[in-house]
């Protein structure tokens, strides 16, 4: 991070697991260039948690699933390391205890429950909020840590093309995952 | 137990797949531990590690223990990578030294409907570029599914537009772009000729294609290339014309990305656009329905053109049958579809390969196209004229019994259609007295007018009675050359309040929508082609209403035409919104031997097959 970023090396790497109804949690990383186009694209295939899983990982199992398994499956086999990770999942927070790029997450509806108690599914940190262009990202760490934290992110994303909103990645994750399942299926 | 060591990378620490077992017994109690790390990660404060050195369990002698195995398994994942789109790069080596530099049209004034582009767009609308189904690679499939929105790839940032492209607009340039065979069908003023230009300049500019060659009719070449300089000013374009030398030199050795060739000139030059090594990566026809007769001179040299993508732009693919559609299709997509083919069959293999909106269904906000039919009485010199030339033409046409034509009929038709213009004995007209009437109001008013019949005869007649508004002809006998200054004349010069066109020469691709009227003199076989005409004014950019007046002599040969187009239409209207079979849109032989009730005392009469 001590490098100054220019526009032709920012990369981001968008990253969502979703629960396919029928096959299991299924992850998508795209990582595209500033403006948004697509650079890599991975995909798991879908895992499924049964029920013993459950009850011994209770509401932890998704910050488990998504980032330890699912989560750095699909970053390991990325050949472009992007500057940031943003994530859509809240549970996904905790890939920050795991590498060494920030990750953030976009507040949604979604992820209400998660972040009102984010302990309780396991983020081994605490999490706050801040606003960039309309849209509520979140942070690991408290009060205290945020303002480092939140200039690096804000640095970062600065770089990144202000005419695509950053729940659009998602929904081209949402669709190619369809897509390469409907392909294996 | 130890899961987790402090000196232990710690994505590595946790990349293995489940646990292979879990046991259930007594919890450790743990001490925690900081950890070192990155700027970043050292700003998380929480543990992460179990300190167990000083921990010792207690005995389990009398504890059972239940193991419950996982079996591990590791996370199969998928990975694509995609070469640079290049959009953003792409335009420096798109240009060439020759091609001067970009400049932004700016909006006209009475383009209101087309707003600037502006860069705070609603980002909630979002077009995307979705894969044909006939695309096979899953890899292609999903570069083509991972690109943002068109509104983003698109937004000024990497290529510039002179107006805001409307939604539907998007959409079509999605639909063309990923395809290799297409058929863009939009009803006439919906911009196909800007969707066409920005997908083909998105193909250029992503490398996708090299080289096009666009085929116009001739009179639409210059209109061509007047589209290319407002929406993709940095492609060089070149129009084949010229005498043989200079058009061999066009076909072999232009650099330019886009050839713009004629209908015309086709055939005589078949042997330089069908080679082997005039391979184009795009061959896109415009009025595509010049090659609906698949086995005329043109749709056999259109077939054999070398390409490797072939797109047709027609405001109507079904002009009078099926049949049309599978003309265009033997360009578009040879082997798609054949005449034999159910409707059903023909629309189920077509599906992915055609795109048509219509007005109604995008253009809420187009400004009214107001229809008004004038119904009008013929003089008294017409009524006598007219009625001589019926009878004695129904007679004589009852007289020839199986020696009748269609061809008989039809010269009949177009003499009662020409006195219903005038009468040709003392050119008095009661449509010219009607439409003088009309233009008082329109010059008054500051507007133009444009005023379509069937003859050039009838244009040079009506430009004598209204030397008031100094009237401009666009028609067959103005040559090529002259046009254009022509249409400039019109658009610009306050004075010129009316232009007077025929069908042929004007009813296609010619962008007159600061015309607020339309007059339909005489009437057109056929409905689609009355539409084009109309769409000359009526079509994206037009400042206000416009009104159309069909002068329809009442009781007459017109009236029993203009019935049966009304029915025709209605149907038609009714097959492109649902869908359906489609039908004839001119008059069959029946209508046009019904249009005069002829028979004999042996009953109807039956016409003999012939080309009309």
């Amino acid at each position: 991070m001590n490098k100054p970023l220019t526009n032709s090396q920012t990369t981001f790497g968008f990253i969502s697991v979703r629960e396919v109804e029928g096959l299991g949690h299924c992850g998508g990383l795209l990582i595209v260039s500033q403006i948004g186009r697509p650079i890599e694209f991975h995909c798991s295939a879908p895992v499924a948690i049964n029920r013993a899983q459950r009850i011994l990982y209770g509401r932890t199992y998704e910050t488990f699933l998504y980032c330890e398994q699912i989560g750095l499956a699909l970053i390991d086999e990325a050949k472009t390391k992007p500057q940031l990770y943003i994530a859509n999942c809240g549970p996904m927070l905790s890939l920050n205890t795991l590498i060494d790029v920030p990750a953030v997450v976009l507040g949604d509806e979604q992820n209400a429950e998660f972040f009102a108690n984010p302990a309780d599914f396991g983020l081994p940190c605490q999490a706050t909020s801040f606003d960039m262009d309309c849209q509520t990202l979140w942070l690991p760490g408290g009060h205290l840590e945020q303002p480092q934290r939140l200039k690096i992110v804000r640095t970062l994303m600065e770089a990144f093309t202000k005419s695509l909103p950053l729940d659009e990645p998602f929904e081209r994750i949402q669709k190619a995952i369809e897509e390469a399942h409907a392909v294996a299926r | 137990m130890d899961r987790i060591s402090e000196n232990m990378p710690r994505h590595a620490a946790v990349s293995g797949p489940f646990p292979d077992s879990v046991s259930v017994g007594p919890e450790p109690r743990a001490g925690m531990v900081g950890l070192s790390g990155s700027d970043w990660q050292s700003a998380l404060a929480p543990a992460q590690a179990l300190q167990l050195s000083s921990w010792r369990p207690e005995p389990l002698n009398e504890t059972p223990i239940i193991s419950a195995a996982f079996r591990s398994r590791g996370i199969k994942t998928n990975s694509y990578f995609f070469s640079d789109f290049g959009l953003e790069t792409a335009a420096k080596q798109c240009a060439t030294d020759d091609v001067r530099s970009v400049t932004i049209a700016q909006p006209e004034a009475n383009s209101a409907a087309q707003p600037a582009v502006d860069h705070a767009r609603d980002m909630s609308r979002r077009t995307r570029i979705l894969p044909p189904t006939d695309m096979i690679k899953l890899q292609d499939r999903l570069f083509l599914m991972l690109q943002p929105p068109l509104e983003s790839l698109l937004d000024g940032q990497t290529m510039e537009f002179p107006f805001e492209p409307f939604p539907f607009q998007f959409a079509g340039i999605a639909f063309l772009f990923p395809r290799y065979n297409a058929i863009l069908a939009d009803e006439m003023g919906l911009g196909k000729t800007m969707q066409c230009i920005t997908a083909m300049r998105m193909l250029l500019r992503t490398g996708q294609v090299k080289n096009i060659l666009l085929i116009c009719p001739k009179p639409l070449v210059s209109n061509w290339q007047r589209e290319f300089q407002a929406w993709a000013p940095e492609i060089t374009v070149a129009a084949i014309s010229g005498n043989q030398t200079q058009r061999i030199w066009h076909w072999q050795s232009n650099p330019a990305m886009i050839k713009i060739a004629n209908y015309e000139l086709l055939t005589r030059d078949e042997k330089y656009v069908t080679a082997d090594t005039s391979l184009h990566d795009l061959v896109v026809l415009d009025e595509a329905q010049r090659v609906k007769n698949k086995t005329n001179a043109t749709s056999l040299v259109v077939q054999k053109i070398p390409r490797r993508r072939s797109w047709a732009l027609t405001g109507t693919p079904i002009e009078n049958g099926i049949e049309d559609l599978v003309g265009i299709c033997e360009f578009a997509s040879p082997g798609t579809v054949s005449v034999g083919m159910s409707p059903r069959e023909i629309r189920s293999r077509v599906g992915d390969l055609i795109l048509r909106r219509t007005k109604d269904l995008v253009m809420h906000d187009m400004p009214p196209r107001l229809m008004r039919d004038a119904e009008l009485e013929l003089s008294a010199e017409q009524w006598a004229s007219y009625q001589s030339a019926e009878n004695d033409g129904v007679i004589r046409l009852n007289s020839m019994g199986d020696e009748l034509t269609i061809k008989h009929v039809f010269e009949l038709v177009l003499r009662l259609k020409q006195i219903c213009n005038f009468d040709p004995v003392t050119h008095t007209s009661s449509k010219l007295d009607r439409m003088l009437a009309d233009m008082e109001e329109v010059a008054a008013s500051g507007q133009k007018a444009i005023v379509f019949s069937q003859w050039v005869d009838t244009l040079e007649v009506i430009a004598q009675r209204l030397p008031q508004y100094q009237p401009l002809q666009y028609h067959g006998r103005i040559p090529a050359n002259q046009r254009d200054p022509i249409l400039r004349e019109f658009k610009e010069n306050p004075r010129r309040n009316v232009l007077l066109m025929s069908y042929g020469a004007g009813s296609v691709g010619l962008n007159l929508q600061f015309s607020r009227y339309v007059f339909l003199f005489d009437r057109w076989w056929n409905p689609a082609v009355e539409d084009q005409a109309i769409n000359r004014a009526h079509r994206i950019g037009a400042a206000g209403s416009v009104t159309i007046t069909r002068m329809i002599m009442t009781g007459t040969i017109e009236q029993r035409i203009h019935d049966i187009l009304e029915a025709k239409r209605e149907l038609f209207r009714e097959i492109l919104s649902e869908n359906a079979t489609p039908n004839k849109r001119g008059l069959t032989k029946d209508e046009i031997f019904g249009l005069f009730n002829l028979s004999t005392p042996q009953g109807k009469i039956i016409p003999k097959p012939h080309a009309a």
